[in-house]
């Protein structure tokens, strides 16, 4: 056996391995979130193993056919761009990015012949099959054990966001929102599952005067906004001062209550300890998610967070987030003008 | 009364439609599996051979292939960014045929692993990258990286500066969105303008801005200024400034876009942090500011710059610098 090699196996004994490898897997926030939650159920199920992450983006393939507008040439931006989504995982040990296939073969060499568990499984990827959006694993796991491991915020962003609360957001509230809006992206997909501008930026407005010392922080691509947003005087965008994804979810995880569409922020909630309420859930994602159309709540979800299934209207988002603000925090009361 | 026969016809193709249907789903799942399986056959005899390949060149060479190996821990000192670029710059100008770069860097909660990945990324070629959460995930690795390490951040920590060779100019290839969107920026506010980067010193004595920017756009007609700096390690407020004067990170670019308009913009004065860095590394005519408010990195003087590459006399970059900084911020 070359030493090599002979290292590769005695790492692959002591972790778990996920592997997403972009060339059928998605370069998506919130299957990314997902995915990592599926990793750590089967860390977990393995007496809490760490972790390591391999992301597999080969130049000459870098992404799946799902993702044609992603090529040898761009691929880069997009990863690095996702990358502290990755850092989310609390069982890390550690994450390789391989663009060399040589590398990439004798690193998965290493994992076959320890047999390490892995999601998704080895022969599962050697398949391409990966299962990166369903909750079918993480429902079992939860109905199992009754507890679900956490997502937690992406270490190294977080003097950097404290600069930020001191900076911006100092003697409000911060509610993080994500207004899904691909439809004015230059990769618009999915568009049934975009968020009705006009409906949030009413909300906004009506918020302004009901909850005054909530601020309401738009999180998301800084092209997924209408300019008007960025006028609105209990609004910040993070992406407008510098701060990126990293940031954004270290606020979150840290417990800035979420309020916001179906899309990659609130996978990102949906795993986590914060607060939220999810509008717009999409009702075909609901066999999915393993859950009947109307669910209130995931399986798994903690005390203050919520789903709601119905179209966003003025009204809808301002019930919902009444019910998120008074749950949040009781002694906020008296700060609401009726 | 009989049925015209077309519509026999449609109830026909109506009865027929699911069974269709049927068959035609059951071909494609079948169709699916064996091209899985034929998937995981190839995948595993490719996986075994390339890496035992892999792993007999690694035992003859005893260093992976046509690969450069840079290792970094990440630490909460001031410059420490920039002597990672530097030294980045510094080895792969040495080792320039290289095709693959293994870099392997300790995250810190201090600061933002992806800055450094960003970093490197500006080098092009194909990065496989590892990031060890902390220094112990790292030790579980085992000796051979970890030795590697130390001698790495004993090198970091026992020279103040670092002296960039002159091989390492020019050795920058950034990814071409990051590149292409810097341009088109430029392009867009002005095709034929000159654009001159500015990147305040974060540590030492802070300056009125918003006062000195405006003053500088009112003295020099005919140049433009980019703000490479994000506003989280700027103070104070930056609202109404001349529309001379481009805040970038104001219209959402990244860390790399702005490390990629260093490289474009026409002139560069400012802090010899990473974006200085990029500047020079890039051939732009710029001026630094002197060390002893920044983090010492570079040993820089002016008139590096390819005089015959660039447009703008290095006198004019010097004027602009003391326009901005005044004369005593010069080192």
């Amino acid at each position: 056996m070359y030493p090599a090699l002979a290292t590769e196996i005695d790492l692959s004994r002591k972790c778990v391995l996920g592997i997403m490898d972009f060339r059928y897997a998605p370069y998506a926030l919130g299957d990314t979130f997902t995915w990592l939650t599926n990793l750590q159920v089967v860390a977990h199920s393995r007496g809490g193993m760490p972790i390591e992450i391999v992301l597999v983006t080969l130049p000459e393939k870098p992404a799946s056919p799902m993702q044609r507008h992603i090529n040898s040439y761009s691929y880069v931006q997009i990863l690095e761009n996702l990358l502290p989504a990755f850092l989310t995982c609390p069982s890390l040990r550690n994450i390789r990015v391989f663009e060399n296939r040589k590398k990439l073969s004798h690193r998965l060499l290493g994992a076959v012949l320890a047999r390490t568990a892995s999601w998704p499984s080895l022969t599962a990827h050697f398949r391409g099959n990966l299962d990166y959006y369903t909750h079918t694993k993480i429902n079992a796991f939860y109905a199992e054990y009754k507890t679900l491991p956490r997502l937690r915020a992406p270490f190294g962003f977080h003097s950097e966001t404290e600069i930020f609360r001191t900076k911006y957001l100092a003697g409000r509230i911060p509610i993080i929102i994500n207004i899904r809006q691909r439809a004015l992206t230059n990769d618009p997909q999915a568009l049934l599952r975009d968020s009705a501008a006009d409906a949030w930026y009413k909300f906004l407005t009506t918020a302004r005067s009901r909850w005054p010392s909530a601020f309401f922080v738009i999180a998301g691509g800084f092209n997924e906004w209408e300019r008007r947003f960025a006028a609105l005087p209990n609004v910040i965008i993070p992406r407008m001062f510098g701060f990126g994804l990293g940031h954004e979810l270290t606020l979150l995880f840290k417990g800035t209550p979420f309020f916001g569409s179906s899309s990659g922020f609130s996978a990102a909630a949906t795993f986590s300890n914060t607060p939220y309420t999810i509008t717009n859930f999409e009702h075909r994602a609901a066999k999915f998610v393993g859950m009947p159309v109307g669910t209130e709540r995931y399986p798994f979800a903690l005390e203050h967070q919520w789903l709601s299934w119905k179209p966003e209207t003025e009204q809808v988002l301002l019930d919902l987030f009444d019910r998120l603000w008074e749950a949040t925090d009781d002694n906020r009361k008296d700060t609401k003008v009726r | 009364m009989s049925k015209p026969p077309f519509e026999h016809l449609i109830d026909f193709a109506r009865l027929v439609k699911p069974v269709l249907v049927r068959i035609l789903n059951f071909t494609m799942r079948a169709y699916g599996n064996v091209k899985s399986y034929a998937r995981l056959l190839f995948g595993l005899v490719e996986t075994s051979f390339y890496g035992y390949w892999y792993a007999l060149l690694v035992h003859k060479n005893e260093t992976p292939p046509d690969t450069l190996v840079i290792v970094h821990a990440v630490n909460s000192d001031a410059g420490d960014r920039e002597r990672f670029f530097a030294r980045f710059a510094n080895k792969v100008s040495k080792d320039s045929g290289c095709a693959d770069i293994d870099l392997l860097l300790v995250a810190s909660d201090a600061q933002p692993v992806t800055t450094y990945t960003a970093l490197a990324r500006m080098f092009g070629r194909r990065l496989n990258l590892q990031i060890f959460a902390n220094a112990q995930a790292l030790v579980e690795v085992g000796n051979v990286v970890a030795s590697e390490l130390s001698q790495g951040a004993a090198d970091t920590k026992t020279l103040e500066q670092i002296q960039l060779s002159e091989k390492a100019t020019g050795c920058l290839r950034p990814p071409f969105l990051s590149k292409n969107t810097a341009r088109e920026y430029l392009k867009s506010i002005d095709p034929m303008g000159r654009f001159c980067a500015i990147s305040f010193p974060t540590a030492g004595k802070q300056m009125e801005l918003k006062s000195a920017l405006t003053e500088l756009a009112k003295r020099n007609p005919g140049w433009r200024f980019i703000l490479l700096n994000d506003l989280i390690a700027v103070d104070g407020s930056l609202d109404e400034l001349p529309p001379e004067i481009l805040m970038p990170s104001r219209s959402g670019f990244d860390f790399l876009t702005r490390l990629c308009l260093a490289a474009e913009a026409d002139a560069y004065i400012g802090a010899a942090d990473v974006f200085g860095l990029a500047a020079y590394l890039a051939l732009r005519p710029a001026y630094l500011l002197g060390s002893s408010s920044l983090p010492a990195v570079i040993i820089a003087k002016p008139g590096w710059m390819s005089e015959d590459a660039y447009r703008v006399p290095v006198d004019e970059v010097e004027r602009l610098a003391a326009d901005l900084f005044g004369a005593s911020a010069r080192g």
